[in-house]
Formats: structure tokens, C-alpha cells, sequence
């Protein structure tokens, strides 16, 4: 099942780019990994760099969560295009990639969303929060939450995602393995 | 010795364990003291600490340690701990800082690990504190290995080149591939694995196995293929035990196999044409660097006792941290040459992020095996029934040229090797504790 014309998503208002996030969240929570790939660019960039705690510069008032980040030549939790972005899904979708094999349940809150307007009419810059909640089996059951910082295209066809910064709230993943995209 | 019988654990062949080495409190606590009280611990790369006062925080076993490039140029290590009343000094990860200064009442330690600073030295201590006696506890010996920062707590170990014997020749086809040698991309992937910390290690020092069934997913995603045997997937799988505690996985390429076959599987490049453009510039020089043999090897998977794992074929190095039985956190790092143009760099960074960490498409189901695996060995009923590791006992050899054991195809060679050394370090009774050191190291 694929979002129909009806359900297209135009413009960047609030509104709209929130309808937006929240049915990429669903698309992904109900495991409509193929639906979920539609709302992506052709060009788009799934991002989730490192954090680690630098020694902050006591001289200035800077505090700034840049400083944590590794930049987009270093090492990355994620680091996807769109090819790369497919041949997860294809993965996951072949029966045989144990992770999620019975699939986890997944549940996704979104909030905080703020929209900028970008240096391009038609790209809004976004912020949002996420808590992504996981059940596997009877005895795990675990929590990431993060931030985001995307680039969203109001293109002919609709609302696309172009551009995702993850960044988790931690130095260190609190999970064996993240199966799925946030 | 504590609550448990060695025999009753790993039999002195190592066929099978028992999983009580994977989820008993008492084996556990045993393990911190004479595995990683005793053994050559992986810290880190080099090229994290370059400067003098760059820094890094690593890990010892469950301890916090700060890794340092002091003055004289030379790499210290030392435990995270104040002197005075046991605070964990330094807080940030990684860094450049000339002194590290205690954040509850303020002593000052030197990059060396000296204590430079005490407030209130001369009017509250009375000028009675002797400075010399309180530096940083350190790490009794710190070496490297061609880029690779090791340290151990204990005086007596052997030195890092004994201890590594033959397998540094193999590490070479990863660490010595240039004369400029290698350096870390920046940044190391951490993450929590529910596992005790010797699953992730037994696999990667010589699982080939679990290759085909464990991976299936990419094969059957990338080209419509699902093996079922290594050896529908490899060519000439072999397994290579060069000296106690260490093992590796290589495929047997043939003696005209250039450098991008060796260094990265057709199936592997995910479409990066500039990875496969500068193996193949390098192929005569590091076909000169490595001679015939080491030419010929495509390694997967490489580990050295106690916690330290390699994937060269994926140009990673990373270790597994001890937390409690049931719980590890796995460190990973991406070691690239120096002198490799910049986007032959980008491309093994992302080939690598793709691949593994806790979002690689490897690694993924990796996890979901070391977790369950995990949850198997604490049943109480469970415990009580060994597991089996006895692919191919009995039935290794040699291969010319290549040194140490080696078994053909699959085979549970250098686990066996792996929990052999395993139980020779728990059977050096609490009669030899290391001693303990007072100060900085000299």
C-alpha cells in the first residue's frame, strides 16, 4: 500500500511538516519500510555521527552540541545515501536478517517540531525529538531517544526528506543493534 | 582459587565449555583480576594521542583509564582516579590538556601521571604530603604494535612482542600494508551488547561457520543468494593459529590475487568503484611489503586474547569490554593508511559504517546471536549441559609458509585455542596476584 495522491503532503508549514514526520513515523512503526523509502529524496543523506564529551573551551560560554559530534568525514553510527538506504530495506525485508526476525515492535514518538525556513523557498530546516521504543521477545524492551535535524523538499510530489541528522542522547548506544531507522 | 573447578568449566582440550563461563558472578569476578589484571589490554590507536597533552579515555577491563602523549613524547596510561579520595578525574573522552586537574579539591596531575598540585599543600598538609608518593596509579608496561597502543597492569607479563609471536605477521596484512603506516579515522563506535564478553571475541577469532547462516541476509539482499556452507561463499576458507590466545580466518586467494581482492570481496565494495581504483594503484607495493604468502590472504576475522578483534577485510579493530556477565560494550575503530588519498579513506569509513557497529548490516545479527546466546547459558537447567566446540579436533595441520596451526574449511580451531589460553590465565591462582604499585610509573 502506497501513500495515494490524496495523502500527498504540500508545503512547509508547521502543519504539513508535522503531518509529514508523524506518518514517516507510522510508516516505519507499522514496518511500511517500502512506503517510508517513497517519502525520501533521491538525493537524500541519512546521517547519525558519534558523540563523545570534548573538553570545553572554559574560556568561552560555548557549550554548543556541535563540539560532540564527529563531522561527515569521520566515523558514524549511520552514513547512507540512497542506495544504501534500499539495500537495508531490501535486508530486512529478505526474511533471513535476524534482527528482525520476528521483527521488533516498534514504537515511535515524535514531538518538539520546530520549522525554519531554509535558504531555499522550497527546503525548510526541521527540528524534532524522538523516543523510539523496542520490544523483542519477553525481556527486551529498551528506549533511545534523540534529536533530529532534517532538510525537507516541498517537491511536485509531495513533502520529501533530504537530509537527516540522528543524534542519540549518549556517548554510548544503548542497544546491541539499531535495525531500523529513526 | 574461587567458587568453581577449571575442570568443570573447559576441559584442558577445550571441546566444549561450559556456559557457566559465560554467566557465573564468581567466574566473573575471577576474570577481572587474573584476565584483565594480568593480560596485554587494547587501548586505542596511536594516532588519537599525537601531540604532547593529546589524550584519550580508554578501558581496562571494567576501570577507566586515561591514555596520554606526554611531554617526553612517550604514550602513558593511567587509572582515572584521584589520589586523594578516588574521584574520577578526567571527564571528557578525548582532548588536549596540559594537567588534569580533580574537579572535587582540585590535585593536579601531569600528562606523565606525576602530581604537581595539592591546594593547601604547604598550610593544611604541613608540608608533609610527599608528592613523589601520590602520582596516578599506572599501567605497569605500555607498548606498541605498529599503531596499535597496548597496556598491562602486571609487571611480570611478557613483552607485547612475545605475547603477539607469530600473529603479528599476520596483523601485518593490516597494520603494514604502507610505510606511512596506518591512523584511526576519527571517532570510536560504542555500544552495549546484553552478552558476556567472550562471545563476540570466540567469533571473531575463528568463526567462519556462522558466516553463511548468521549473514545469510546480505547474500540474499545484494545478489539473490542464500549459501548455506562457507564454501559456497569463500574461496579456500582457512583458519590460522599462530601463538596462544590468537586466531584468524583468511581465505586462500591464489598467488596472482591482487590487493583489491585481497582487501575488499567483490561482493563487499557496495558500489565504490574509488575503494577498488586505490587497491589496485597499491597492489605492487604492498605486495613487496607482504612477500608470496601474506599475498595470497584474505583475512575476515582476527582476534588476540583476551578482548581484542579485527575484521581486516572491513578495516576494523575494536575490543569488547567487560561490564558484568551478562552485559559487554563493544568499542570499534576503522584503521585506514596514512598515505591513502583522501577518498579512498571516505570510502572505507562508509563501507565500513554500512557494514558494521551496532547499525551495520553485519553486526546487526551479530548482536541479536550474542544476546540470545547470552540468555541461553544463564538458564539453570542450561548451565548444567556444556556447549560444543569440537569442529575439527584432531584434524588440523599445516599449511607451508603460513605459521602456526591451521585448519582447512570450518573449524573450531582457534576458539579452542582461544578458551585454552582462557583457562591456563584463570589457573594462575590468586597466589600470584600482581603487586601493587604505588606512584608513577618510572
Amino acid at each position: 500500500m502506497s501513500a495515494s495522491t490524496a495523502d500527498r503532503l504540500i508545503g512547509l508549514s508547521v502543519e504539513s511538516v508535522s503531518q509529514f514526520l508523524y506518518r514517516e513515523a507510522r510508516y516505519l512503526d507499522e514496518r511500511r519500510y517500502r512506503d517510508w523509502l517513497g517519502l525520501l529524496d533521491d538525493e537524500v543523506r541519512y546521517w547519525m555521527p558519534i558523540r563523545r564529551v570534548p573538553v570545553f573551551d572554559t574560556t568561552t560560554t560555548d557549550r554548543a552540541i556541535d563540539h560532540e559530534l564527529t563531522n561527515r568525514e569521520q566515523l558514524a553510527y549511520f552514513d547512507d545515501d540512497r542506495a544504501t538506504l534500499e539495500l537495508r530495506v531490501n535486508r530486512i525485508e529478505c526474511g533471513l536478517a535476524w534482527a528482525e526476525e520476528p521483527p521488533s515492535m516498534f514504537r515511535r514518538i515524535i514531538a518538539n517540531i520546530e520549522v525554519v525556513p531554509g535558504a531555499e523557498p522550497d527546503v525548510a530546516r526541521v527540528h524534532s525529538n524522538f523516543l523510539l521504543y523496542r520490544s523483542r521477545f519477553a525481556d527486551k524492551q529498551e528506549t533511545l531517544v534523540g534529536h533530529r535535524t532534517d532538510l525537507i523538499r516541498d517537491s511536485p510530489g509531495g513533502l520529501r526528506l533530504t537530509d537527516r541528522t540522528v543524534v542519540l542522547e549518549g556517548t554510548v548506544v544503548g542497544a546491541c543493534n539499531i535495525s531500523t531507522f529513526l | 582459587m574461587g567458587a568453581f573447578d577449571l575442570d568443570e568449566l573447559v576441559p584442558r582440550d577445550a571441546a566444549w565449555t561450559s556456559p557457566r563461563i559465560f554467566s557465573d558472578r564468581d567466574v566473573f569476578d575471577a576474570e577481572l583480576e587474573r584476565v584483565f589484571g594480568r593480560s596485554w589490554l587494547f587501548l586505542g590507536h596511536e594516532s588519537q594521542a599525537e601531540a604532547p597533552g593529546d589524550f584519550f579515555l580508554s578501558r581496562m577491563g571494567t576501570e577507566s583509564v586515561i591514555v596520554t602523549r606526554a611531554n617526553d613524547g612517550r604514550l602513558h596510561a593511567h587509572l582515572n582516579v584521584c589520589r586523594h579520595r578516588g574521584m574520577e578525574l578526567c571527564r571528557a573522552d578525548h582532548g588536549n590538556a596540559a594537567t588534569f586537574r580533580c574537579p572535587y579539591h582540585r590535585w593536579v596531575y601531569g600528562s606523565d601521571g606525576r602530581l604537581l598540585g595539592v591546594p593547601g599543600i604547604a598550610t593544611w598538609y604541613f608540608n608533609e604530603l610527599d608528592k613523589a608518593e601520590w602520582g596516578l596509579i599506572s599501567v605497569a608496561q605500555i607498548d606498541t604494535y605498529k599503531g596499535l597502543v597496548f597496556a598491562t597492569f602486571d609487571p611480570d607479563a611478557p613483552s607485547l612482542a612475545d605475547e603477539l609471536g607469530e600473529m603479528a605477521w599476520y596483523l601485518d596484512c593490516l597494520l603494514d600494508r604502507s610505510p606511512a603506516g596506518t591512523e584511526a579515522v576519527g571517532g570510536v563506535q560504542k555500544w552495549i551488547v546484553d552478552c558476556n564478553w567472550k562471545f563476540p571475541v570466540e567469533q571473531q577469532i575463528g568463526d567462519n561457520y556462522h558466516v553463511a547462516p548468521t549473514h545469510a541476509s546480505i547474500t540474499k539482499a545484494t545478489i539473490g543468494f542464500t549459501p548455506t556452507q562457507i564454501d559456497e561463499l569463500m574461496v579456500d576458507p582457512h583458519e590460522f593459529h599462530p601463538a596462544p590466545g590468537t586466531g584468524l580466518g583468511a581465505e586462500l586467494l591464489s598467488p596472482d590475487a591482487l590487493d583489491h581482492e585481497r582487501m575488499a570481496g567483490t561482493l563487499l565494495h557496495w558500489g565504490r568503484p574509488e575503494l577498488a581504483r586505490y587497491l589496485q594503484e597499491v597492489d605492487p607495493s604492498v605486495r613487496e611489503r607482504l612477500g608470496p604468502h601474506r599475498s595470497r590472504l584474505r583475512i575476515i576475522h582476527a582476534g588476540v586474547f583476551p578482548n581484542l578483534s579485527l575484521v581486516p577485510l572491513f578495516w576494523t579493530v575494536r575490543v569488547t569490554h567487560p561490564i558484568s556477565p551478562g552485559r559487554s560494550e563493544i568499542w570499534s575503530w576503522v584503521i585506514v593508511e596514512r598515505d591513502a588519498p583522501e577518498e579512498a579513506k571516505q570510502a572505507i569509513r562508509q563501507t565500513y559504517v554500512l557494514s558494521f557497529g551496532p547499525g551495520g548490516i553485519f553486526e546487526q545479527d551479530d548482536g541479536e546471536m550474542w544476546e540470545h546466546i547470552t540468555r541461553g547459558a544463564e538458564g539453570p537447567q542450561a548451565r548444567k549441559h556444556p556447549l560444543n566446540l569440537s569442529m575439527g579436533l584432531g584434524h588440523d595441520g599445516d599449511v607451508a609458509g603460513f605459521p602456526g596451526t591451521a585448519g582447512v574449511g570450518a573449524t573450531e580451531l582457534n576458539q579452542r585455542g582461544y578458551y585454552r589460553r582462557w583457562r591456563e590465565t584463570m589457573a594462575v591462582g590468586l597466589d600470584r596476584e600482581v603487586p601493587v604499585m604505588v606512584g608513577a610509573a618510572p
